[in-house]
């Protein structure tokens, strides 16, 4: 289940709402536990028959949390710790990257059978939320949790259960026992929520169907506009697709209580890789920075070493995405480009023009985005060669036609990626009047109601409805 | 936010959730969306494997995009905004001043796979062609260009046209037809050299219109003159009137666009000068003995089934004229308008439908009914087509 479906919209939430505001707010402990059956529920919809792994992590990472709390030995902290990363990391292995692995055993000439495994939804997202729990337990920066259901509460939470943003249990550990819904809370998480589902349906649909029809194409065939049109189209898809499930999470959570961390900062706007990886799935980098970057040794350490360190993360982070040569490849690529940055061109970087430096950056990530969308290394090297005139060509009309068909979404997906709501902000704040203030306070309301209706619209009348992020 | 805009906002979302929700459990179960022209989603059946896999669930969503409260209007308010916002194409419709065309996905053509293609039709045509010569037959397979093919000028530039694909897989079926002996028929240089070949097609639909399907008719029929020594009467402009049904014209491409949009159009029925009586016979049932189906009411919209009431798995027309000869028509829907014209020269004219007709495979049915002239008509886009009307 998606949160841009009829079945969520109609029926799972109103049903939650419903169920969750029936019970009365002392009663803390029936409402978490109405929300972790709706959470399950949620997750049993996408296939019953992976409810049990979610159910086995969430074991895991509850036995481990007991076992790796401070006031144990050592031992048996460490146990605790180890044996939920082998328990999850194993589980995430078995599902994602045994047929990977198998296959590239074949290739090198060495007969293994590849397993015909489907990836559970949303594994790489509850596994890395679940190790998060294990290891502040494990280093004292979280209590242990002793109540199994929060445990699983946590884990399973519908909000950012299937494609994030990946919640630390230090994030919302005084929330799951301790939090306070109220109509401020509530009104935010539906503006929030219909900005984030307004963005789905309306733009990155939109990017979507574009980029799906560029990318399906083979290589060879498309003329260099072609291919930076679908460039640019998967660019913009990827943002307002990850970043609107991001608001319709964070927004939902709010509904209930929870406050999760922002996930996407305008990354587009950056003037350097270094900036976009600050501003780009920020749950998702910081718990590489805290969870393997700085136990490696960070970037206090030789600089052979942090070479070192850099490149397990970026391999890992590459990997995480997917269990293929392209994300690989797309990890090597931040690796090459942010090391760059630090050691060999980040001072020349600093000093040119701004247009300069953010034209470097967004031609950086839109070359990542072609390597990430690829199916494989051999369509992504055909695509950047098409993109840099290369490809035998068919006629530059079809870039003309996806420019034109979909103007109104180029021209609104082009001026979402700035900051325009922290711009009218201030600019309304500077003003005094009465309808600067009406604005403040109505126009998030008005518009956000409109974008609903106008997604309802979409939903109701399109089946082009994907999340890319499900498949991580 | 003040706290009013919390409380409208919180109000609303609640209402509106409520409200769909209610409007679509309320809603009147329907199983056939006629301006979509497909069947709706019907709602998913339960078994263990769906709900493991989670396509039980995913059936729902299918269910509900289709039964969504208020679907109808938002597909028309959808269709209106993308018209008013100048989008080139709309659910699938090419907008152009003159025409309301198909949106012809940009592919490169394979022309070896064409080539190829023609190769394995024109073998099969060849099969078919003996099994009807086998009984002193006669044997013609008619290319008739679609829409998208008669009007490729009306194509923006920077959209795909098909010419490329129609123009070598005609020339490949030409080729390899003529190899194997097949009579081949490609209707697209005569409509070209009409002086007008604009009112052969239609603006709004994909078929050729009543007069497209006389034009054709009248070369098929020189053509059997040209090649056998078959007495086949040929109705002349004289001997028929062609006139215009008062009903609009619902074209495919207009229904498309939940007749949002409309251009020039109509359709137009054609009656000899001296009525030819028959009995028709629908599935081997004598049925009304008509073959136009005009709505009950002029103010009905009128759809190309006005031709013969639309694709029909097996229909006989029989006039009872035992000195001329039998023909036997069979192919997709272009072949519902010249049936309107092709039996007033025929004895019996049977006519088939091989989408849905399964009762036997085309050549038994041929030897069965022996009619002395078999057509085939296929439209460019499925020319080389072996499925079901390519002979299977």
């Amino acid at each position: 289940m998606v949160f841009s479906s009829l079945t969520f919209l109609l029926f799972f939430l109103p049903a939650l709402l419903l169920c969750y505001f029936l019970v009365p707010a002392r009663c803390r402990g029936v409402r978490n536990c109405v929300l972790l059956l709706f959470s399950l529920f949620f997750y049993r919809c996408g296939g019953a028959d992976y409810l049990p792994l979610l159910l086995a992590s969430i074991g895991i990472n509850y036995l481990g949390g007991l076992l790796a709390a401070p006031g144990h030995p050592l031992w048996v902290r460490r146990l605790g710790l180890w044996g939920a990363v082998a328990g999850g990391l194993g589980l995430l292995g078995w599902f994602k990257y045994a047929g990977f692995l198998a296959s590239n055993l074949n290739a090198l000439g060495l007969p293994v059978p590849v397993p015909r495994i489907v990836l559970p939804i949303g594994i790489s997202f509850f596994t890395f939320q679940g190790l998060s729990y294990v290891i502040d337990v494990y280093r004292g920066d979280a209590d242990c949790q002793r109540n199994p259901l929060y445990v699983a509460l946590y884990v399973a939470l519908f909000p950012q259960l299937v494609a994030g943003p990946i919640v630390r249990y230090t994030t919302v550990e005084e929330e799951i026992s301790r939090r306070r819904e109220s109509l401020e809370e509530f009104s935010q998480g539906v503006v929030r929520f219909c900005f984030g589902l307004g963005k789905k349906m309306l733009l990155a649909n939109a990017m979507g169907e574009v980029a799906d029809g560029v990318f399906s194409q083979p290589a060879a065939s498309l003329a260099t506009l072609t291919a930076w049109v679908g460039a640019a189209a998967y660019t913009l898809q990827i943002y307002f697709d990850f970043s609107a499930y991001s608001d319709m999470a964070i927004g939902l959570g709010r509904m209930f209580g929870f406050h999760f961390l922002e996930n996407f900062d305008y990354p587009y706007i950056a003037a350097s890789v270094k900036e976009f990886w600050r501003r780009w799935h920020i749950s998702l980098s910081t718990w590489f920075r805290d969870y393997v970057y700085i136990p490696l040794g960070g970037s206090r350490c030789s600089r052979g070493r942090n070479l070192l360190n850099l490149l397990a993360v970026w391999l890992l982070t590459g990997l995480w995405h997917g269990a293929n040569w392209t994300f690989v490849l797309w990890g090597l690529w931040f690796y090459v480009l942010l090391t760059g940055e630090r050691y060999v061109w980040g001072g020349a970087l600093d000093k040119l023009p701004c247009v300069v430096k953010h034209l470097y950056t967004l031609l950086a990530v839109m070359v990542s985005w072609v390597l990430f969308r690829a199916p494989d290394l051999g369509y992504a090297a055909g695509y950047l060669k098409a993109m840099r005139g290369g490809g035998v060509g068919l006629p530059v009309r079809q870039g003309v036609y996806y420019l034109l068909e979909f103007w109104p979404e180029w021209l609104l997906g082009v001026l979402a990626v700035f900051p325009w709501k922290h711009w009218a902000a201030r600019w309304l704040d500077a003003r005094q009047g009465r309808g600067a203030a009406l604005v403040r306070s109505w126009g998030p309301v008005f518009l956000a109601l409109g974008l609903l209706a106008l997604s309802y619209v979409k939903l109701v009348s399109g089946s082009f409805n994907p999340f890319i992020y499900f498949q991580f | 936010m003040s706290r009013n805009a919390q409380r409208l906002v919180t109000a609303a979302f609640l209402l509106f959730l409520g409200l769909a929700l209610a409007a679509t459990l309320l809603r009147e179960e329907e199983t056939y969306s006629f301006f979509e022209n497909r069947t709706l989603a019907p709602k998913p059946v339960y078994s263990a494997q769906a709900d493991g896999d989670g396509s039980y669930f995913s059936g729902w969503e299918r269910y509900l995009s289709d039964h969504a409260a208020g679907r109808k209007t938002l597909l028309r308010l959808k269709t209106r905004l993308d018209l008013a916002l100048g989008r080139p194409v709309v659910n699938d419709v090419v907008v152009t001043e003159e025409a309301l065309l198909p949106y012809l996905p940009e592919r490169p053509v394979d022309r070896a796979a064409v080539s190829r293609q023609a190769g394995a039709m024109a073998d099969r045509l060849a099969e078919i062609q003996a099994a009807v010569e086998g009984y002193g037959g006669y044997y013609c397979y008619v290319g008739v260009p679609c829409q998208y093919a008669c009007r490729e000028e009306d194509y923006p530039w920077y959209l795909n046209n098909r010419a490329d694909l129609s123009a070598w897989s005609v020339q490949e079926l030409s080729r390899a037809a003529a190899e194997r002996g097949v009579n081949f028929l490609d209707m697209g240089p005569v409509f070209r050299a009409q002086p007008d070949p604009d009112r052969l097609t239609s603006a709004v639909d994909n078929h050729y219109s009543i007069q497209g399907a006389y034009l054709t008719y009248r070369t098929i029929l020189e053509r059997i003159h040209a090649q056998t020594e078959l007495e086949v009467p040929v109705l002349g402009e004289e001997d028929v009137t062609i006139s215009q049904v008062p009903n609009r014209y619902l074209g495919s491409r207009t229904r498309k666009l939940l007749a949002q949009e409309w251009r020039e159009d109509a359709l137009y029925r054609l009656d000899p000068a001296e009525a030819v009586p028959f009995t028709r016979y629908n599935y081997g049932k004598e049925t009304y003995s008509s073959l136009y189906a005009l709505p009950e009411h002029p103010w009905e919209d009128v759809t190309y089934n006005l031709y013969m009431g639309g694709d029909l798995a097996e229909t006989l027309i029989d006039t009872g004229r035992e000195e001329l000869p039998s023909v036997l028509v069979y192919g997709d829907s272009f072949t519902n308008a010249l049936e309107c014209v092709m039996y007033l020269s025929f004895d019996k004219m049977y006519s088939l439908d091989l989408r849905h007709y399964k009762d036997m495979p085309l050549e038994d049915y041929i030897a069965g009914t022996r009619p002395q002239v078999v057509v085939c008509i296929r439209d460019y886009e499925s020319l080389l087509d072996l499925e079901a009307n390519g002979g299977g």
